[in-house]
């Protein structure tokens, strides 16, 4: 890297002072704006969440709000690698939901979570078409020959899912994409710019009438699993295992099963 | 080229927003400059024949082809008007030879043939050492020069000459003067100018244009003898002033009787408009009436100064307004104290004022 | 590097042009520092890595042909129009330059794509866009055609329009002028506009990913492959961002030193 354009002017210490102070912003920035809860009267617990769970988690809090007097709830929805990556960065997080193990893997292995894993919910693959069907499609089948099918790419994990579930089902996929998440699967298909797309049962949910939906066989044997665990270091470790106990109980079971989600 | 009047260049068109009604002729081979004040309608007429702007109505033909009239416009890229301008305005991304070369190439010759009539351009010019030069490298002379060149490698119908040495120094100017001088001789050319000098050295009729009209126009020494304008005497050297002829010798004019000489070769009518010209050497500055008896003797008041050569030229203004020059020395200006404004009488003696019939106004492009 | 010695610059002006450029500077730095060098080769050698690439470099060559043919004559037009007309033709040109690539993207596939205003009608003739290669360079030339007419169309207008008319007294005709004048003159701000709108298209993300979908060497570009590979190998990820920011310096550099050359 060439030096500064300053070289020949003797650089006033205020520079050398600024530019430490803009290294200092600029690495402390992502710890500051998530690290505000650490100075709180009373709790507020933050809980980082894979971005599929972005609907129903803020209505189990709300029901964990109400159970628990004076603690806050606040989340940050992400892909679950892109949490994991800020964990290990330093984020100032208590509780972490993933949305498959493999992830949650990723950070015990790197000693980020604090209590041992947990399934609250699991998700399965569904075959969504747009609702006029204009591609005929009946099934993960020969229907889908010569279709314009879009499904999530093999490297992230419901594009894993989706190639097992293929497998089980002896189908060669033919995708004309292959996405990095699955809200692109879905904006594919309500557009119609695909005929079909393979998705989770929530994320079908969710489109509601926007896509039709058809069951696809084995689709229980490709379970996806969502771990939830407190993260190490949690300033409050107490609040942060009754959240997570919240979200396994019958009254966090309910309402994620009200947005499409399996019970373990 | 045919000997008709019509292969030479006629303009007779109006250009409604620009408030020109342009009437002008230049015989085959012949160099008409036009002159006039800025806002006069030059520039218009530049436009016109090389093909920038469209009149309104009339015509324009130039070579025995229409340029434009009710049913043609033919575009600037084929009125073949060799455009000589304030500016050389060479192409920076080629080279002298390749600026000389461009008119030729551009009407279909091939590269080789085109390169050798630049250079051969380029010799006419004295600049055929500089063929490999960029535009970048000349000095204002001798940019303005090889521009001369491109635009007679074309063999232009027409030439138009835009005030082409309006932003030389003198000596590049000068040397220009020269080569046009030359170059140009014998072909139908158009030269606007500014400069008494190019009169002299390159046209052989004049046409003054004033508000948008052609005022005057014929053979050069035949309107200069008798400047229609102030303009036009301004450039002549001369002073001017318009009034109406009586008695021999005499012209009411600028509030005064004038006293002159009759000129026997346009000689005033009594009751007509008449002239009275005179050189700005021979106008004296007084602050008090002279003793002898100069016949002419006329309050003014200086309306301005500005050099000329070694001398100051004075501008004093007359009681109806009319302007007159006198060229006094520096010193006689200090021991007077001359300041604009300053009141003091205008003295020429009468043997100096030659006395005109005023050209009629009107459209001359009849003749 | 120096500062010319006849350019008196305000002395406190270092401190926030030093920030400006640390700003810029240390988060490449940072790149730099965290890249696995040693492991490069290998992980530029996979074929998913290497279709990127290629389809990135075609697709890009495809968009950067498409912006000079239809961007150039469109610069030309805009630089000769005065009035409402201009303002109007020139703000829809550039407007791409301000939009969110999704929202390119989005714009794309509800005109061009299978249901969109156009694309229906193509859809009808079998031309389906969407999901093609096709797309990638519709998204490409959307989102970086803009710079190569804005830069050209600058360039245009500052030159001198007597130039021109000297040309057309020589005989030029006007095809002539636009080949031998015009386009001659703003030649530095054509190759400077085409290397930025190369590189613009190499970058270019949102409309594509939104647009044209990912498939490896179809539609997935060094950026999708970058964005995609983020999820399961990091390091694979900072190799190809490695690729493509020096891709972008080469272009970036090169206008100046053939310009500097030929000086």
């Amino acid at each position: 890297m060439p030096a500064p354009p300053v070289h020949p002017i003797r650089r006033p210490p205020s520079v050398q002072r600024l530019l430490g102070l803009l290294a200092t912003l600029a690495l402390t920035a992502p710890v500051a704006l998530t690290g505000c809860s650490s100075q709180r009267s009373s709790a507020t617990l933050v809980v980082f969440a894979a971005a599929s769970l972005t609907q129903a988690f803020p209505r189990i809090a709300q029901g964990f709000e109400k159970d628990h007097p004076g603690v806050t709830v606040k989340f940050s929805f992400d892909g679950s690698s892109s949490l994991v990556d800020q964990l290990a960065g330093g984020a100032d997080a208590d509780v972490f939901a993933s949305a498959d193990q493999v992830t949650m893997h990723r950070a015990v292995d790197q000693k980020l979570v604090a209590s041992a894993p947990r399934v609250f919910a699991t998700n399965v693959l569904v075959l969504i078409t747009p609702p006029d069907n204009p591609g005929h499609i009946t099934g993960l089948n020969t229907s889908l020959a010569g279709k314009r099918l879009v499904v999530c790419a093999p490297q992230v994990p419901c594009g894993d899912a989706t190639l097992k579930l293929a497998r089980l089902d002896g189908v060669t996929l033919k995708p004309v994409s292959q996405t990095t998440n699955v809200t692109d699967v879905v904006g594919a298909v309500t557009t119609g710019e695909a005929d079909a797309g393979i998705v989770y049962t929530t994320d079908a949910t969710a489109a509601g009438s926007q896509v039709r939906t058809i069951a696809i066989p084995h689709s229980d044997q490709v379970v996806n699993r969502y771990p939830i665990a407190t993260v190490a270091g949690s300033s409050h470790a107490a609040e942060a295992q009754s959240f997570v106990a919240y979200v396994t109980s019958a009254s966090g079971r309910a309402v994620l099963s009200s947005y499409g989600f399996g019970i373990p | 080229m045919s000997d008709s009047a019509a292969a030479g260049l006629a303009v007779h068109a109006t250009v409604t927003v620009r408030g020109c009604d342009l009437h002008l002729e230049v015989a085959p081979g012949r160099t008409l400059a036009i002159i006039g004040p800025n806002g006069a309608g030059k520039s218009t007429l530049v436009g016109l024949v090389s093909g920038e702007l469209r009149p309104d109505s009339g015509h324009v033909h130039g070579a025995g082809r229409p340029f434009a009239d009710a049913s043609t416009f033919l575009p600037v890229h084929r009125r073949r008007v060799g455009y000589l301008a304030q500016r050389p305005l060479l192409l920076p991304h080629l080279d002298v030879l390749d600026n000389v070369a461009f008119g030729p190439r551009a009407r279909g010759a091939g590269r080789r043939e085109a390169r050798d009539r630049a250079r051969e351009e380029l010799r006419e010019v004295g600049l055929a050492d500089l063929a490999r030069r960029r535009p970048i490298e000349l000095s204002g002379g001798q940019a303005q020069r090889v521009a001369l060149a491109r635009a007679l490698a074309t063999d232009p119908d027409i030439v138009l000459l835009d005030e082409p040495m309006a932003a030389l120094d003198v000596a590049a100017a000068a040397s220009m003067r020269t080569l046009l001088a030359r170059r140009v001789s014998g072909r139908t050319t158009l030269l606007v100018t500014h400069d008494a000098l190019d009169l002299w050295t390159l046209a052989d009729d004049v046409a003054v244009v004033e508000q948008g009209r052609v005022v005057a126009s014929g053979p050069r020494d035949e309107v200069l003898a008798a400047p229609p304008t102030g303009f036009a005497a301004d450039l002549a050297g001369v002073n001017r002033l318009l009034g109406v002829a009586g008695a021999t010798g005499v012209v009411s004019a600028g509030g005064v009787e004038v006293i002159g000489i009759d000129d026997p070769d346009l000689p005033p009518r009594p009751g007509q408009p008449a002239l009275a010209l005179f050189e700005p050497a021979g106008v004296s500055l007084h602050l008090t009436a002279p003793s002898g008896s100069p016949r002419n003797v006329w309050p003014a008041r200086v309306s301005g100064f500005q050099p000329h050569g070694p001398l100051i030229r004075v501008r004093v203004r007359l009681l109806d307004g009319q302007q007159v020059a006198a060229d006094v020395t520096p010193r006689a200006m200090a021991e007077m104290h001359l300041g604009e404004g300053d009141e003091l009488l205008a003295v020429v003696k009468a043997a100096q004022v030659r006395v005109v019939a005023a050209p009629a106004p009107g459209p001359p492009g009849s003749g | 590097m120096s500062l010319a010695p006849d350019t008196a610059v305000p002395r406190w002006l270092l401190v926030p042009a030093s920030a400006a450029l640390a700003l810029v500077a240390v988060p490449l730095i940072g790149l730099m520092v965290r890249v696995p060098w040693a492991q490069i080769p290998r992980l530029l050698a996979t074929p998913a890595a290497q279709d990127a690439l290629w389809l990135s470099l075609r697709t890009c060559a495809a968009s950067t042909v498409l912006s000079l043919t239809l961007g150039l004559p469109l610069a030309v037009v805009l630089s000769r129009l005065t009035g409402h007309w201009a303002v109007m033709v020139r703000t829809i040109s550039v407007l791409p330059m301000v939009l969110p690539p999704v929202v390119a993207g989005l714009v794309l596939l509800i005109t061009l794509g299978r249901r969109g205003v156009l694309g229906q009608y193509l859809s009808v003739w079998g031309v389906d866009i969407g999901f093609t290669t096709a797309a990638v360079v519709i998204a490409q030339t959307f989102v970086s055609m803009p710079y190569l007419v804005i830069t050209v169309e600058g360039a245009l207008r500052s030159t001198d329009r007597a130039l021109e008319v000297v040309a057309a007294t020589l005989g030029a005709r006007p095809t002539t002028v636009l080949r031998r004048v015009t386009l001659p003159l703003v030649g530095p701000a054509i190759l400077g506009g085409t290397t930025v709108a190369f590189a613009r298209a190499l970058g270019e993300f949102g409309a594509t990913l939104t647009f044209a979908g990912s498939l490896q060497g179809t539609t997935r570009t060094l950026p999708l492959q970058i964005y995609l590979q983020r999820e399961t190998d990091t390091n694979q990820a900072l190799a190809l961002s490695v690729v493509l920011i020096a891709l972008a310096s080469v272009l970036m550099v090169a206008p100046t030193l053939v310009t500097r050359r030929s000086r």
